[in-house]
């Protein structure tokens, strides 16, 4: 049958797909190894947790099915709005493309190669999110006392998990396809792609992410995907469940999902045959000169600039910047229940303004130039301009806007005007330090082995390891300049020393700016000396 | 049935403002190898992609084995390609990949196996091809890209820079095998800027510039000089009519 993918194919593409992908999972350090086992325990303990509450709910509604309500319809809705949305967010992100495209285009129909990351995706998605609400499954008919629960439960879980990784499938294909079309999201996809993460990190920290999934869910409950219900508890006593609805559900599955994978191979080949957008070319960033080279220095400004402009092409580069933003979460929401900004807020989000700027550019000042750094240690820049080059990269951008962060949520928080003082000068100081301290850790545990982002991006990106000891390095010297400039903890230590609040910012403040500028002289050194005597002997 | 195995007619690629092929026409006989050359950016690789149903023709026609360009499923059974950059996974085996690629082509097992050992053979990889290919040198690499295009027996073989990263011997394997094969049916269509390669192995050689095809002839034909009679060699042609040495931006 025309367009529709060859299973042979299909299914040799979908275990090659599978057997790269362990295989690239078997090479991870182990750090990272603990951190995917940590994941499985998460979900095994998660599935736990969801069959022992279907165990229990499966006996609540064989006591009293009407007692359940609403929530018959709204099982089937949310899983079935989840697996679209996880399917076409990681489709196009990830699942919908495959490594050497044009070997494989070349080799097979595009039909097949759809085929093959369909089965593989599939596999990869539905086997994360439904094998525990399959195991899950069994609780409810343990606990409803209807053996035959288990099996129409897992038809209907599988029949629902399939149409919606069908939909979601060409849907997140179509999406990577009409981004790759436009010349607009082509030129100005850094600062869409912020937007939309601040969009919804604001979602997020605001508790008004449910605005846009509720609307969603109540849609879904109310359309036939709550027939799967019905197929679900066929079985059940008191469900009172139609045995048509369940019939059509199933043979709507069947022909939506078949629509899908149509759907999935025109969008797909289209997406890989179609030109992606050739944005007009933009003109070749200024040769430099001016103010920042007779501020750093002519070699000093270079390496600034190189840093600016390489994460201005790739900023995917710095995406694990964001990592950590999430302990911002707290605070943030603790001023929107509030209405006003909460006394933890100003020091926390300085604290973190502080770190992301010094983990920018000089976390892994050796690694981060790639293949280019027999070039730059063999070019004539000392290892004093190469990291000058780099902090001031950092600091540069940084200050300012930890600077600017510091002041309005210090003006506009419950903090006193000494603590607010206080604040600023750290806000001031801090980056250019911490800039100072990442490179130094950086060059101590570089790391030169680029790291998968997303399927077809790679980046080096700084190791755990310097990851962790900036971290530390940093709270306990910056974390004390900024921990203190809170009413409750200046009061507590102050309580605790006998000293006015007053005394413990200064003081803190005071203590934190040595610990770190000490911590700054001793990286720095590290950072130039390394730099100095780099040798590819290793 | 066309005795044709490459045509194109007014081929042209536009992105944009910026013209790659401007209306290339070519006529490649089946057995033969085409050297096509032209300087950085003249629009080569657009051509392969174009040619290997990869990039879509902004305008004009063209066929591969018999097949229209459009028409990828037709194209695809007929052709092997080797990109610049082999399309290789690194975390298989040379053989691992090469049996894949056998699967994928519905070679017979047997068959495949015998000549994936006989090709493995052929270019010193025998010893190696269990080994992971990320652990492969670059000309370990080119060497298992150019087994994975001519596996299937192609009518039609797309080489770009083939000999690039090869050692003197591995490049002669090369030559050799294109030689081989341009004297069996197979069509060879090479992409390089090593001038002595093509001088050797091409029958016709095609040289492109700004997107457009400026000479076009058999090798010797073209090293001689029509007006003296004088022999050139295959590098001063190209740079005539490419410009001179300071022709390329």
């Amino acid at each position: 049958m025309p367009g529709v993918p060859d299973t042979g194919h299909a299914a040799s593409i979908a275990y090659n797909e599978l057997r790269v992908g362990w295989r690239k999972l078997r090479e991870k350090s182990l750090a990272q190894h603990i951190a995917v086992g940590l994941v499985a325990v998460l979900v095994v303990g998660m599935t736990a947790g969801v069959t022992w509450a279907a165990y229990v709910g499966g006996q609540a509604f064989v006591d009293d099915p009407g007692a359940a309500g609403d929530l018959v319809g709204l099982v089937p809705a949310g899983i079935g709005v989840f697996t679209l949305t996880m399917t076409a967010y990681l489709t196009a992100l990830q699942l919908g493309d495959i490594d050497v495209r044009d070997g494989y285009l070349t080799t097979v129909p595009a039909r097949d190669v759809v085929g093959g990351l369909l089965a593989a995706g599939y596999l990869r998605v539905v086997g994360m999110f439904v094998s525990p609400l399959v195991v899950a499954s069994a609780g409810f008919a343990a606990g409803a006392g209807v053996p035959l629960a288990f099996p129409l439960a897992v038809l209907a879980l599988g029949a629902l998990a399939t149409t919606a990784y069908l939909v979601g499938f060409p849907a997140g294909a179509a999406v990577a396809y009409l981004l790759g079309q436009s010349e607009f999201v082509d030129r100005y996809k850094t600062g869409l792609g912020v937007a939309a993460f601040l969009a919804y990190l604001a979602l997020l920290f605001t508790e008004t992410l449910d605005v846009v999934v509720a609307p969603a869910l109540e849609a879904t409950q109310a359309s036939p995907v709550a027939w799967y219900a019905d197929l679900a508890l066929l079985t059940v006593p008191g469900a009172e469940a139609s045995a048509l609805r369940a019939g059509a559900v199933l043979a709507g599955s069947v022909v939506v999902a078949s629509l899908g994978v149509l759907a999935s191979v025109r969008v797909s080949e289209r997406r890989w045959y179609d030109d992606t957008a050739h944005a007009t070319p933009r003109q070749t960033d200024s040769a430099g000169g001016g103010r920042l080279d007779d501020l750093l220095g002519r070699r000093t400004a270079w390496v600034a600039r190189k840093s600016w402009l390489r994460a201005r092409r790739a900023p995917v580069k710095l995406v694990y910047v964001t990592y950590p933003i999430f302990v911002l979460f707290a605070p943030i929401q603790n001023s929107v229940d509030a209405g006003h900004v909460t006394a933890t807020l100003p020091a926390t989000v300085t604290l973190y303004a502080a770190w992301a700027t010094g983990a920018l550019f000089s976390l892994n000042p050796l690694g981060d130039e790639g293949a280019v750094l027999p070039v730059t240690v063999t070019s004539g820049v000392s290892g004093r301009e190469f990291v000058g080059g780099l902090v001031a990269a950092s600091a540069l951008l940084g200050t300012p806007v930890t600077l600017a962060l510091a002041l309005a949520l210090g003006v506009f928080g419950p903090l006193p005007p000494v603590a607010v003082a206080c604040l600023v000068v750290a806000a001031v100081v801090l980056p250019g330090l911490a800039a100072t301290v990442a490179a130094g850790v950086g060059a101590s545990f570089p790391k030169y082995e680029a790291t998968s982002i997303t399927r077809s991006r790679e980046a080096v990106v700084p190791s755990l390891w310097s990851f962790g000891v900036y971290t530390i390095v940093f709270l306990l010297s910056a974390g004390v300049a900024t921990g203190v400039q809170s009413p409750a903890v200046a009061g507590a230590l102050g309580g605790l020393l006998g000293v006015s609040e007053t005394v413990v910012y200064v003081t803190g403040l005071a203590v934190g700016l040595l610990v770190a500028g000490g911590a700054a002289v001793l990286a720095g050194r590290n950072a130039v000396r390394t730099f100095d005597d780099y040798t590819t002997d290793g | 049935m066309t005795n044709r195995a490459i045509e194109t007619r007014n081929l042209t690629k536009r992105y944009g403002d910026t013209t790659a092929v401007e209306r290339l026409n070519l006529a490649i006989p089946e057995g033969s190898v085409y050297g096509f050359l032209g300087p950085n950016g003249a629009g080569k690789t657009t051509t392969m992609r174009m040619l290997a149903t990869l990039t879509k023709p902004s305008d004009g026609t063209g066929t591969v084995a018999g097949a229209d360009i459009t028409d990828r499923d037709a194209v695809v059974s007929n052709l092997g390609y080797l990109p610049e950059e082999p399309p290789l996974h690194a975390e298989l085996t040379a053989r691992e990949q090469l049996r894949y690629v056998a699967g994928l082509r519905d070679l017979p097992e047997s068959r495949a196996e015998e000549r994936i050992d006989d090709l493995l053979e052929r270019f010193s990889l025998a010893d190696d091809a269990d080994r992971r290919i990320s652990a492969y040198s670059k000309g370990m690499k080119q060497k298992t890209g150019i087994i994975q295009a001519m596996l299937h027996d192609p009518d039609v073989l797309f080489l770009d820079e083939p000999t690039s990263g090869l050692d003197p011997r591995a490049a002669r394997t090369v030559r050799d095998t294109i030689a081989d094969l341009a004297d069996g049916d197979a069509t060879v269509f090479l992409s390089t800027h090593i001038l002595p390669v093509v001088d050797e192995l091409a029958d016709t050689v095609g040289v492109l510039h700004d997107g457009s095809l400026v000479t076009e002839g058999p090798p010797d034909a073209l090293k001689q000089r029509a007006e003296t009679g004088d022999e050139r060699t295959l590098e001063d042609v190209f740079l005539e009519v490419t410009g001179g040495i300071g022709g390329e931006a």
